[in-house]
């Protein structure tokens, strides 16, 4: 998605001015540019030294586009207009020429990127007083917008600086971008603050600017896939980095490694179940064998569904689940949750174990039973029991106990954090160091999939 | 006298179904896996089919489609621990005639059977 819903719904309508406000390096002008590239009918009006900055920096936009993109100072061919007669003659001559395409029914949607830009050139401009007065004055050229938003045109200002002013009281709608620093990643965000005659759903939306251009990110919501499809296996073979299946764009497990997921509270369970089920499912299927203690998001009704939905059927002699319930299924070992029960049990299993054996740990589900003290020795007993056979330990869940997550935290080999940020999930590498990635959880594939897409 | 062919891979609950059905004129044909449920059903023509969702070989949805190819009009209903209303809608759209979740009260349960049985 490059645009909100609410904005493009916002932009159907005719003779909206619509505000997009933001500090510098916001993405004020890549956000234009999209919406310039997304609506077929709309030119758009910059300076010089931005237009080339466009030539340069964006090859998305083809020169097809770029013969919408009309420049302040530019000397183009216009003829008088009927239609906008009363105030033809105040407008620069780039906006007069768009003022024809309005008239032919080529165009609907005038943007001006930006407006301090605009108004500085104007003010600059070796003039005449008196056609300063008429054409480049400010406060007329603003009010002169106005008139053609009046006339059914769709005008879209981007403009430096969040302040409310003038502009944002006048415009039907207002958007401001923002950009901030979490942990020294870039986190951008769009807010939504109006949208005349348009229901907004949400008034905040992640979004990135990778590649140059505007991408709005949303995490879905979960969606039981319409058809079941083989979960596709990547294969583990000695000598090479072990996939996650779910980050292995940016982090590739080794031998012996130890994982921390550091999962925020508010973070979809869904989103939780499918990033270590995605590794735990591809263990299966090359045939490894696999001990998990499922963290409190996965009770065993859930941990059958899952099995369900990565179609593990077939693979379910390679699982043992170790669980504090009674359950009928051969998979699933009643275990009274105390410290030495566990270690004896995860002793059996490795010793039975074939190379690299999986062990995914729910330390929220063990942080009930267990004092912190005894947690923290069982996770030191399991890294080091499972260092010595190669095989890779991942601790998940959703705790709050601070000095818990510091000691996971400080012997993990890889530590990965997921939040939640306003409705979307967020991940980042702390261990090793990552940019930030917005998470989304698919089934269209017949299997459930997180989607990665780096916020830049 | 009726046939239920079970398919289930867990010895407790055939145990317990058949516990539960001593008492009326009913036999049992167990299978413990997706593939023998298939041969068994071709040679036992039963008069019910009672499935779980998750086998050692296939799922039960999967085996509902493959029963429901070689006999359409074969009655089959779900036994499951999974209990999610999804899945219940998949066994629905394969044929299945209801989706029963294990915790269920066992007279409720006994009586669903005969139910399907006398149908």
């Amino acid at each position: 998605m490059n645009v909100p819903p609410e904005i493009e719904e916002f932009l159907k309508k005719e003779g909206v001015i619509l505000l997009i406000r933001g500090l510098p390096g916001t993405g004020k002008t890549i956000f234009s540019l999209t919406l310039m590239k997304n609506m077929k009918n709309s030119v758009y009006i910059t300076t010089e030294k931005v237009f080339k900055d466009i030539e340069r920096s964006y090859p998305w936009i083809d020169n097809k586009d770029r013969k919408r993109i009309f420049v302040l100072d530019g000397k183009y061919k216009y003829e008088n207009s009927e239609s906008f007669k009363s105030i033809f003659y105040l407008f620069p001559e780039s906006f007069r020429y768009a003022l024809n395409l309005v008239e032919k029914g080529r165009v609907n949607t005038i943007i001006i990127d930006s407006w301090h830009t605009i108004l500085e050139e104007m003010k600059y401009k070796e003039i005449e007083e008196r056609e300063r007065r008429e054409i480049y004055d400010p406060e007329r050229f603003f009010l002169n917008l106005i008139k053609l938003s009046d006339m059914g045109v769709n005008i879209i200002i981007a403009k430096e600086g969040i302040e409310e002013d003038e502009l944002s009281y006048v415009a039907d709608g207002v958007v401001t971008l923002h950009k901030m620093l979490e942990n020294g990643r870039m986190e951008r965000e769009i807010t939504i603050d109006k949208l005349r005659g348009v229901k907004i759903k949400r008034s905040e939306y992640v979004f990135s600017l990778k590649d140059g251009k505007a991408h709005t990110l949303v995490s879905s919501s979960f969606m039981h896939p319409r058809t079941l499809k083989e979960f596709p296996k990547k294969e583990i073979k000695i000598g090479r980095g072990i996939p996650s299946c779910v980050f292995d764009e940016v982090i590739t497990f080794k031998r012996g490694d130890t994982v921390f997921y550091d999962f925020e509270e508010y973070v979809p369970g869904e989103y939780h179940l499918s990033i270590i089920m995605s590794t735990l499912a591809n263990f299966l299927k090359n045939g490894i064998k696999s001990l998990v203690i499922p963290p409190n998001d996965m009770d065993t009704n859930e941990l059958k569904y899952q099995i369900y939905l990565f179609s593990l059927e077939k693979e379910l002699n390679y699982l043992n689940v170790l669980y504090n319930e009674q359950e009928m299924e051969d998979f699933i070992t009643y275990v009274d949750m105390r410290k030495d029960t566990l270690e004896n049990l995860v002793k059996i299993y490795l010793e039975s174990s074939t190379a690299t054996p999986l062990v995914i740990l729910g330390y929220d589900r063990l942080y009930s039973y267990l004092t912190s003290n005894e947690l923290m020795q069982f996770v030191d007993f399991l890294r080091n029991e499972i260092r010595k056979r190669s095989g890779i330990l991942i601790i998940s869940g959703k705790i709050s106990e601070k000095g818990i997550k510091r000691f996971c935290a400080g012997l993990s080999d890889i530590y990965l954090k997921v939040n939640n940020v306003n409705g979307n999930v967020i991940m980042y590498g702390i261990k090793p160091w990552t940019h930030m990635y917005h998470l989304d959880l698919s089934t269209e594939e017949g299997y459930p999939k997180i989607l990665m897409e780096e916020i830049l | 006298m009726k046939r239920i062919l079970l398919v289930e891979d867990s010895s407790l609950f055939y145990r317990f179904i058949r516990d539960v059905l001593k008492k009326d004129d009913v036999e049992i044909v167990w299978a413990k896996s997706g593939k023998e449920a298939l041969e068994k059903f071709k040679k036992n023509t039963p008069n019910l089919v009672i499935v779980d969702i998750i086998l050692s070989d296939m799922n039960g949805v999967e085996l509902i489609r493959k029963l429901k190819e070689i006999n359409k009009e074969a009655k089959v209903i779900v036994i499951t621990g999974l209990d999610k209303d999804y899945v219940a809608e998949d066994a629905f759209e394969a044929g299945a005639e209801d989706y029963i979740v294990k915790n269920i009260p066992i007279k409720e349960f006994r009586d669903k059977i005969i139910h399907y049985l006398q149908d």
